[in-house]
């Protein structure tokens, strides 16, 4: 089903469907092909449109508010893929506000002595540094003599807005 | 050629992806109930702890030298396994899942084979943090000989290609015969008193005493050693033959109640299994039996198998025939440690023959259809049949269980 109002186009989600990638060449069931078939509307998979690559795509949940000004918060869901590689160049272009700059920060799961934390990362030789996006927290300076691993890149928050 | 890729120390490697800190720390991994090792990761190993070692003996070992332990968690390992068959999925045209940490890859025809199962090796463990190795040679048989090879000589970097007939020869000649794939414990003493140690003894042989003294089995294993393939992937999962649920208990059970409430449970997740792959069963089997290990307890075990008047996968119809045989085996004034359900003679539901008189009930499929939905839709077993219970009399130990952090809503990884 699809409407159209105003400037939005709203389109019927099935959350129904868990995405499946052919696995095993199973040969798949050949039968009478249903004359409804080519009429079917499109119907969107939310798993689909989220997650690009299902085996190294991990969920994970916000606490606090140390990303409040990207309108992150406690509770919302990060959409984390493994798998992209992070992008650590358009933090600080970002942070300055430059005009004309519209790159979103990328947001990356880091893992940080014993726990793990979300952050926008800028790396430098010997050491680098973590942002958050509230005042309330300076950056985080990171050497060596810290467990550091960049865990995985944010590629979606889904968040409640009712 | 054919690759086989073994996930290195799985269980003890799927505890490190959500808690990084544990990489470079001994890790084990207990059996249900946390009673013995059956996982180590290398730091563990290198502590001189056995496989299938008792935990309780274990516990000075553990706390002396930090070594940190967890509970299976198989619902983390089984997702975990899942991801890491859909990588390799994407680089293989063929796969066949061997096990929960393996599968056999078809590489057929690849230009730089090494280098190509070398990006499969750094998919799997970027997409997933599962360290993998990858044995790659002509058979199945060459390739499991390549892959202990690529996991214990770190100079391979996880990855080793068996190919030329020097470097095989010089592989089967370190190989102990008993380690081959397929040779077993039997076969493997009988050859070593024999004086055939290595795969290439073993090679050596003549085919014609192979195949007197150890069949078409033995004949098929020398003539992998040799590079002509007999093993070809096998990528239909047959259906299982026998599907079974058992646990032990968590702590002794004296009262009736919460061993129907095990019993009732068991049987639910056979029949769930039994829908899961859409066929039926015609008999079931209850057992029952008292802890074996506690000498000075009074011991009892029994079993009862009852053949169904109508094939069924219904949760209800095989609780109600569980409760029947478990009725007729329990024996009151033991202390039970452990119960089972357990079907055969299954087949496809659509090849299910009714009885004249006793038709199954087609309510029963209707109900289950919607118990199922419910189930996959709000969380596993969110409906139940009465019997099955709310008790946790019964259930396994499992205390140092970490979460399923990639199955549950509510036990997803917290960031701040």
């Amino acid at each position: 089903m699809r409407n159209t109002i105003a400037n939005l186009e709203l389109f019927r989600v099935d959350p129904d469907t868990t995405e499946v990638v052919p696995l095993l060449g199973l040969p798949i069931m050949a039968g009478f092909p249903s004359p409804a078939d080519d009429f079917v509307e499109a119907v969107l998979d939310l798993n689909k449109e989220l997650v690009r690559f299902p085996e190294s795509t991990f969920l994970g949940r916000v606490k606090g508010d140390s990303l409040r000004d990207l309108d992150i918060e406690a509770g919302d869901v990060l959409v984390v893929d493994k798998l992209l590689r992070p992008d650590l160049s358009a933090v600080r272009e970002t942070l300055q506000k430059k005009p004309g700059y519209r790159r979103k920060p990328q947001l990356i799961v880091c893992w940080l002595d014993g726990g793990f934390t979300v952050k926008m990362v800028k790396l430098f030789p010997t050491r680098c540094l973590l942002y958050s996006a509230n005042e309330a927290y300076p950056p985080i300076i990171v050497t060596a003599e810290n467990e550091f691993i960049l865990w995985g890149v944010v590629t979606y928050v889904i968040k409640k807005t009712y | 050629m054919v690759g086989l890729c073994d996930c290195n120390n799985f269980y003890a490697s799927c505890e490190r992806v959500f808690d990084p800190s544990l990489r470079g720390k001994p890790v084990v991994v207990l059996s249900n109930n946390d009673g013995a090792v059956i996982a180590r990761s290398n730091e563990a190993k290198a502590l001189g702890i056995a496989m299938t070692a008792a935990a309780f003996e274990l516990e000075p070992l553990f706390k002396q030298h930090n070594v940190q332990v967890f509970s299976s968690n198989y619902t983390l390992y089984g997702d975990l396994s899942n991801r890491v068959m859909m990588v390799l999925a994407r680089w293989a045209p063929k796969v066949e899942i061997y096990s929960i940490d393996e599968a056999f890859l078809d590489l057929a025809g690849l230009p730089d084979v090494e280098g190509y199962t070398r990006q499969i090796r750094q998919a799997v463990v970027r997409s997933t943090d599962i360290p993998v190795s990858i044995g790659v040679a002509m058979t199945k048989t060459l390739a499991k000989v390549a892959n202990k090879r690529a996991k214990k000589d770190p100079a391979c970097g996880g990855v080793y290609v068996l190919d030329s007939p020097e470097a095989i020869t010089e592989a089967l000649s370190t190989f102990e015969v008993g380690d081959l794939w397929g040779i077993g414990h039997q076969y493997g003493s009988r050859l070593r008193a024999l004086g055939v140690l290595t795969a290439l003894d073993f090679r050596s042989l003549s085919p014609a005493w192979v195949k007197k003294n150890m069949g078409v089995v033995g004949e098929r294993m020398q003539r992998e050693l040799l590079g002509y393939s007999c093993l070809p992937l096998e990528l239909i999962v047959p259906n299982k033959k026998v599907i079974c649920s058992s646990r032990s208990f968590g702590q002794m059970l004296t009262d009736p109640r919460p061993v129907e409430e095990a019993v009732a449970n068991f049987a639910a997740r056979v029949a769930f299994k039994l829908r899961r792959q859409k066929t039926v069963c015609r008999v079931i089997t209850v057992f029952l039996q008292t802890n074996f290990f506690r000498e000075s307890d009074a011991q009892y075990s029994n079993s009862i198998t009852l053949q169904l008047p109508v094939v069924s996968n219904s949760s209800m119809v095989l609780i109600g025939y569980a409760m029947l045989g478990l009725r007729r085996i329990y024996r009151a004034g033991y202390r039970y440690k452990k119960a089972g359900v357990l079907v055969s003679e299954i087949c496809p539901e659509t090849q299910m023959q009714l009885g004249i008189f006793d038709a199954s009930d087609p309510r029963q499929s209707k109900v289950m259809q919607v118990m199922d939905g419910l189930n996959n839709r709000y969380g596993r077993e969110k409906v139940r049949v009465g019997k099955q219970g709310f008790g946790r009399a019964w259930k396994t130990r499992q205390e140092r269980l970490t979460r399923c952090y990639t199955t549950r809503w509510s036990e997803l990884v917290e960031v701040s």
